[in-house]
C-alpha cells in the first residue's frame, strides 16, 4: 500500500473497499449496441466469412459415409433469417469414396462430428444428410435407369447438403470455404434456391 | 493461466474469422468488470459509463491485432477504458476537476456501509478519485498506475495517499459535500 504508516488502510477500510463490487453487467441492450456499430465501421463480420482454410488440401477421401451418419444427429435446429435481404443458398456437399487420411482415425470422428456441428451452429439454416444405402433410383422419362445415380461406391457422390443464407454468390463462397467439408476432402457446390415468393 | 489463454483464443478466431460469437464472447467476459470500474470512475453516471464501454471495445478491437499479450487482455481493456472515461469527463466537465482539501482526518475506526463509501468515492475529485480506484480497488501497482496516468511513480503514492485522507474526511463528514477547493 503506501510508503508511510500513519496512511495504510485500516482493517475497517480495507474489509470496505474489498466488499464493493469489482463487476456489474451493462445492460443487454448495450452489447447488440456496440456489436452493430462495429459492424457499420466493417470491424466485426455477422456471419464468419474467413478465408480460405489452411488445411484444403490435408486429405482426399474420408469415408463419408461413416462421417454423414453421425452427422445426422449432431444436426442444429434452424434459427430464424437474420435478415430480410439475404437470400437463401444451398451446399451440396460431395465426398469423395478413397482411402483415409494417414493422421486420421475412427477415434477421431467425434471431433470431425463436432466440427461439423459447430459450423452448422454458426452458418447454417437447414441441412440434412442423404441416405447412403439404397432407395436411390433415377427416373428417365418414366423408366428407372438407376447407373445415373452416384452412390458411396463411387468415386464421387451427393451425401448431404446446407442450406445457408447470404446476400450474393459471393459471400455465399465465403461462408462455404469455411466449412470443415472441405478440409476432409469433400467437395461443394453451391447453388441459390429460387425466391418463389410473392 | 487458463483465462489468458481462453481470451487469446478468442481474440485469435476474432481476428482471423471476423467472428460475431467470438467477439460477443470477449465482450461478455470483461464488460461487467469494465463497467463497474467505469462507472466507479465516473462518480457513478450510468450513461456516460456505458457510451465509455461502448468506445472502450470499438478502440479495443481496431488495436486488437497489435496488442503483443505482454499483459493480461484485462489489464489491456482496463487502459484503454480508463482513458475513455478521461475522455468523457471532459466532454461533460470542460476539463479535469480541481483538487479537493485535505484536512486531517483520522484513520476510519468503525464499520464502513459500502453505499456509503461507493457515495463518498464518486463525490472525491477525477485525479484522486482514478488512483484510489486503481489501487485500493483494482489493486494495480503504482507502477502501473503510473504508466496508465503518464504520471511519475511517486506522484501516484502521494496521490493516494491524499486521495486516501480526502476519502476519510468525506467518511467522517457522514456523506455530507464537502467544497473543492
Amino acid at each position: 500500500m503506501n510508503s508511510k504508516p500513519s496512511e495504510e488502510l485500516s482493517p475497517q477500510e480495507q474489509r470496505a473497499l474489498a466488499a464493493l463490487p469489482r463487476e456489474r453487467a451493462p445492460r443487454p441492450e448495450l452489447e447488440e449496441r456496440v456489436v452493430a456499430a462495429l459492424q457499420a465501421r466493417g470491424l466485426l463480420h455477422r456471419h464468419r466469412p474467413g478465408g480460405v482454410r489452411r488445411w484444403i488440401g490435408l486429405a482426399a477421401g474420408l469415408a463419408a459415409a461413416f462421417l454423414l451418419g453421425y452427422w445426422l444427429g449432431a444436426r442444429r435446429e434452424p434459427e430464424p433469417p437474420p435478415q430480410p435481404p439475404l437470400g437463401q443458398w444451398l451446399l451440396l456437399l460431395y465426398e469423395n469414396q478413397g482411402p483415409w487420411p494417414a493422421d486420421l482415425t475412427e477415434a477421431d470422428m467425434p471431433r470431425i462430428v463436432e466440427e461439423y456441428r459447430s459450423w452448422a451452429r454458426e452458418n447454417a439454416v437447414g441441412g440434412e444428410r442423404l441416405e447412403l444405402r439404397g432407395n436411390r433410383i433415377s427416373l428417365v422419362a418414366g423408366e428407372i435407369d438407376s447407373q445415373i445415380v452416384p452412390g458411396p461406391e463411387d468415386a464421387l457422390y451427393l451425401g448431404g447438403f446446407f442450406v445457408i443464407q447470404a446476400q450474393n454468390l459471393e459471400q455465399a463462397r465465403t461462408i462455404a470455404e469455411t466449412c470443415p467439408h472441405l478440409k476432409y476432402g469433400g467437395i461443394i457446390e453451391i447453388r441459390e434456391i429460387a425466391d418463389m415468393t410473392e | 493461466m487458463e483465462e489468458s489463454l481462453e481470451d487469446r483464443r478468442l481474440a485469435l478466431a476474432f481476428l482471423e474469422r471476423g467472428d460475431e460469437g467470438a467477439f460477443r464472447a470477449l465482450y461478455r467476459r470483461h464488460s461487467p468488470r469494465l463497467n463497474q470500474f467505469l462507472l466507479r470512475l465516473l462518480g457513478g453516471r450510468e450513461r456516460d459509463a456505458e457510451d465509455a464501454l461502448q468506445e472502450t471495445w470499438m478502440r479495443a478491437v481496431e488495436r486488437l491485432r497489435q496488442f503483443r499479450w505482454e499483459s493480461s487482455l484485462r489489464t489491456w481493456l482496463g487502459g484503454i477504458a480508463l482513458n475513455c472515461a478521461r475522455e468523457r469527463r471532459r466532454q461533460d466537465e470542460g476539463g479535469e476537476a480541481s483538487e479537493m482539501g485535505e484536512a486531517a482526518a483520522p484513520h476510519v475506526e468503525r464499520e464502513i456501509d459500502v453505499d456509503r463509501l461507493e457515495g463518498a468515492i464518486a463525490g472525491l475529485p477525477d485525479g484522486f478519485r482514478e488512483v484510489l480506484v486503481l489501487h485500493d480497488v483494482e489493486e494495480r501497482t503504482h507502477e502501473e498506475i503510473a504508466q496508465m496516468l503518464g504520471i511519475a511513480v511517486g506522484t501516484s503514492k502521494s496521490q493516494l495517499s491524499r486521495a486516501r485522507r480526502a476519502l476519510r474526511v468525506r467518511l467522517g463528514e457522514g456523506g455530507h459535500e464537502q467544497q473543492a477547493v
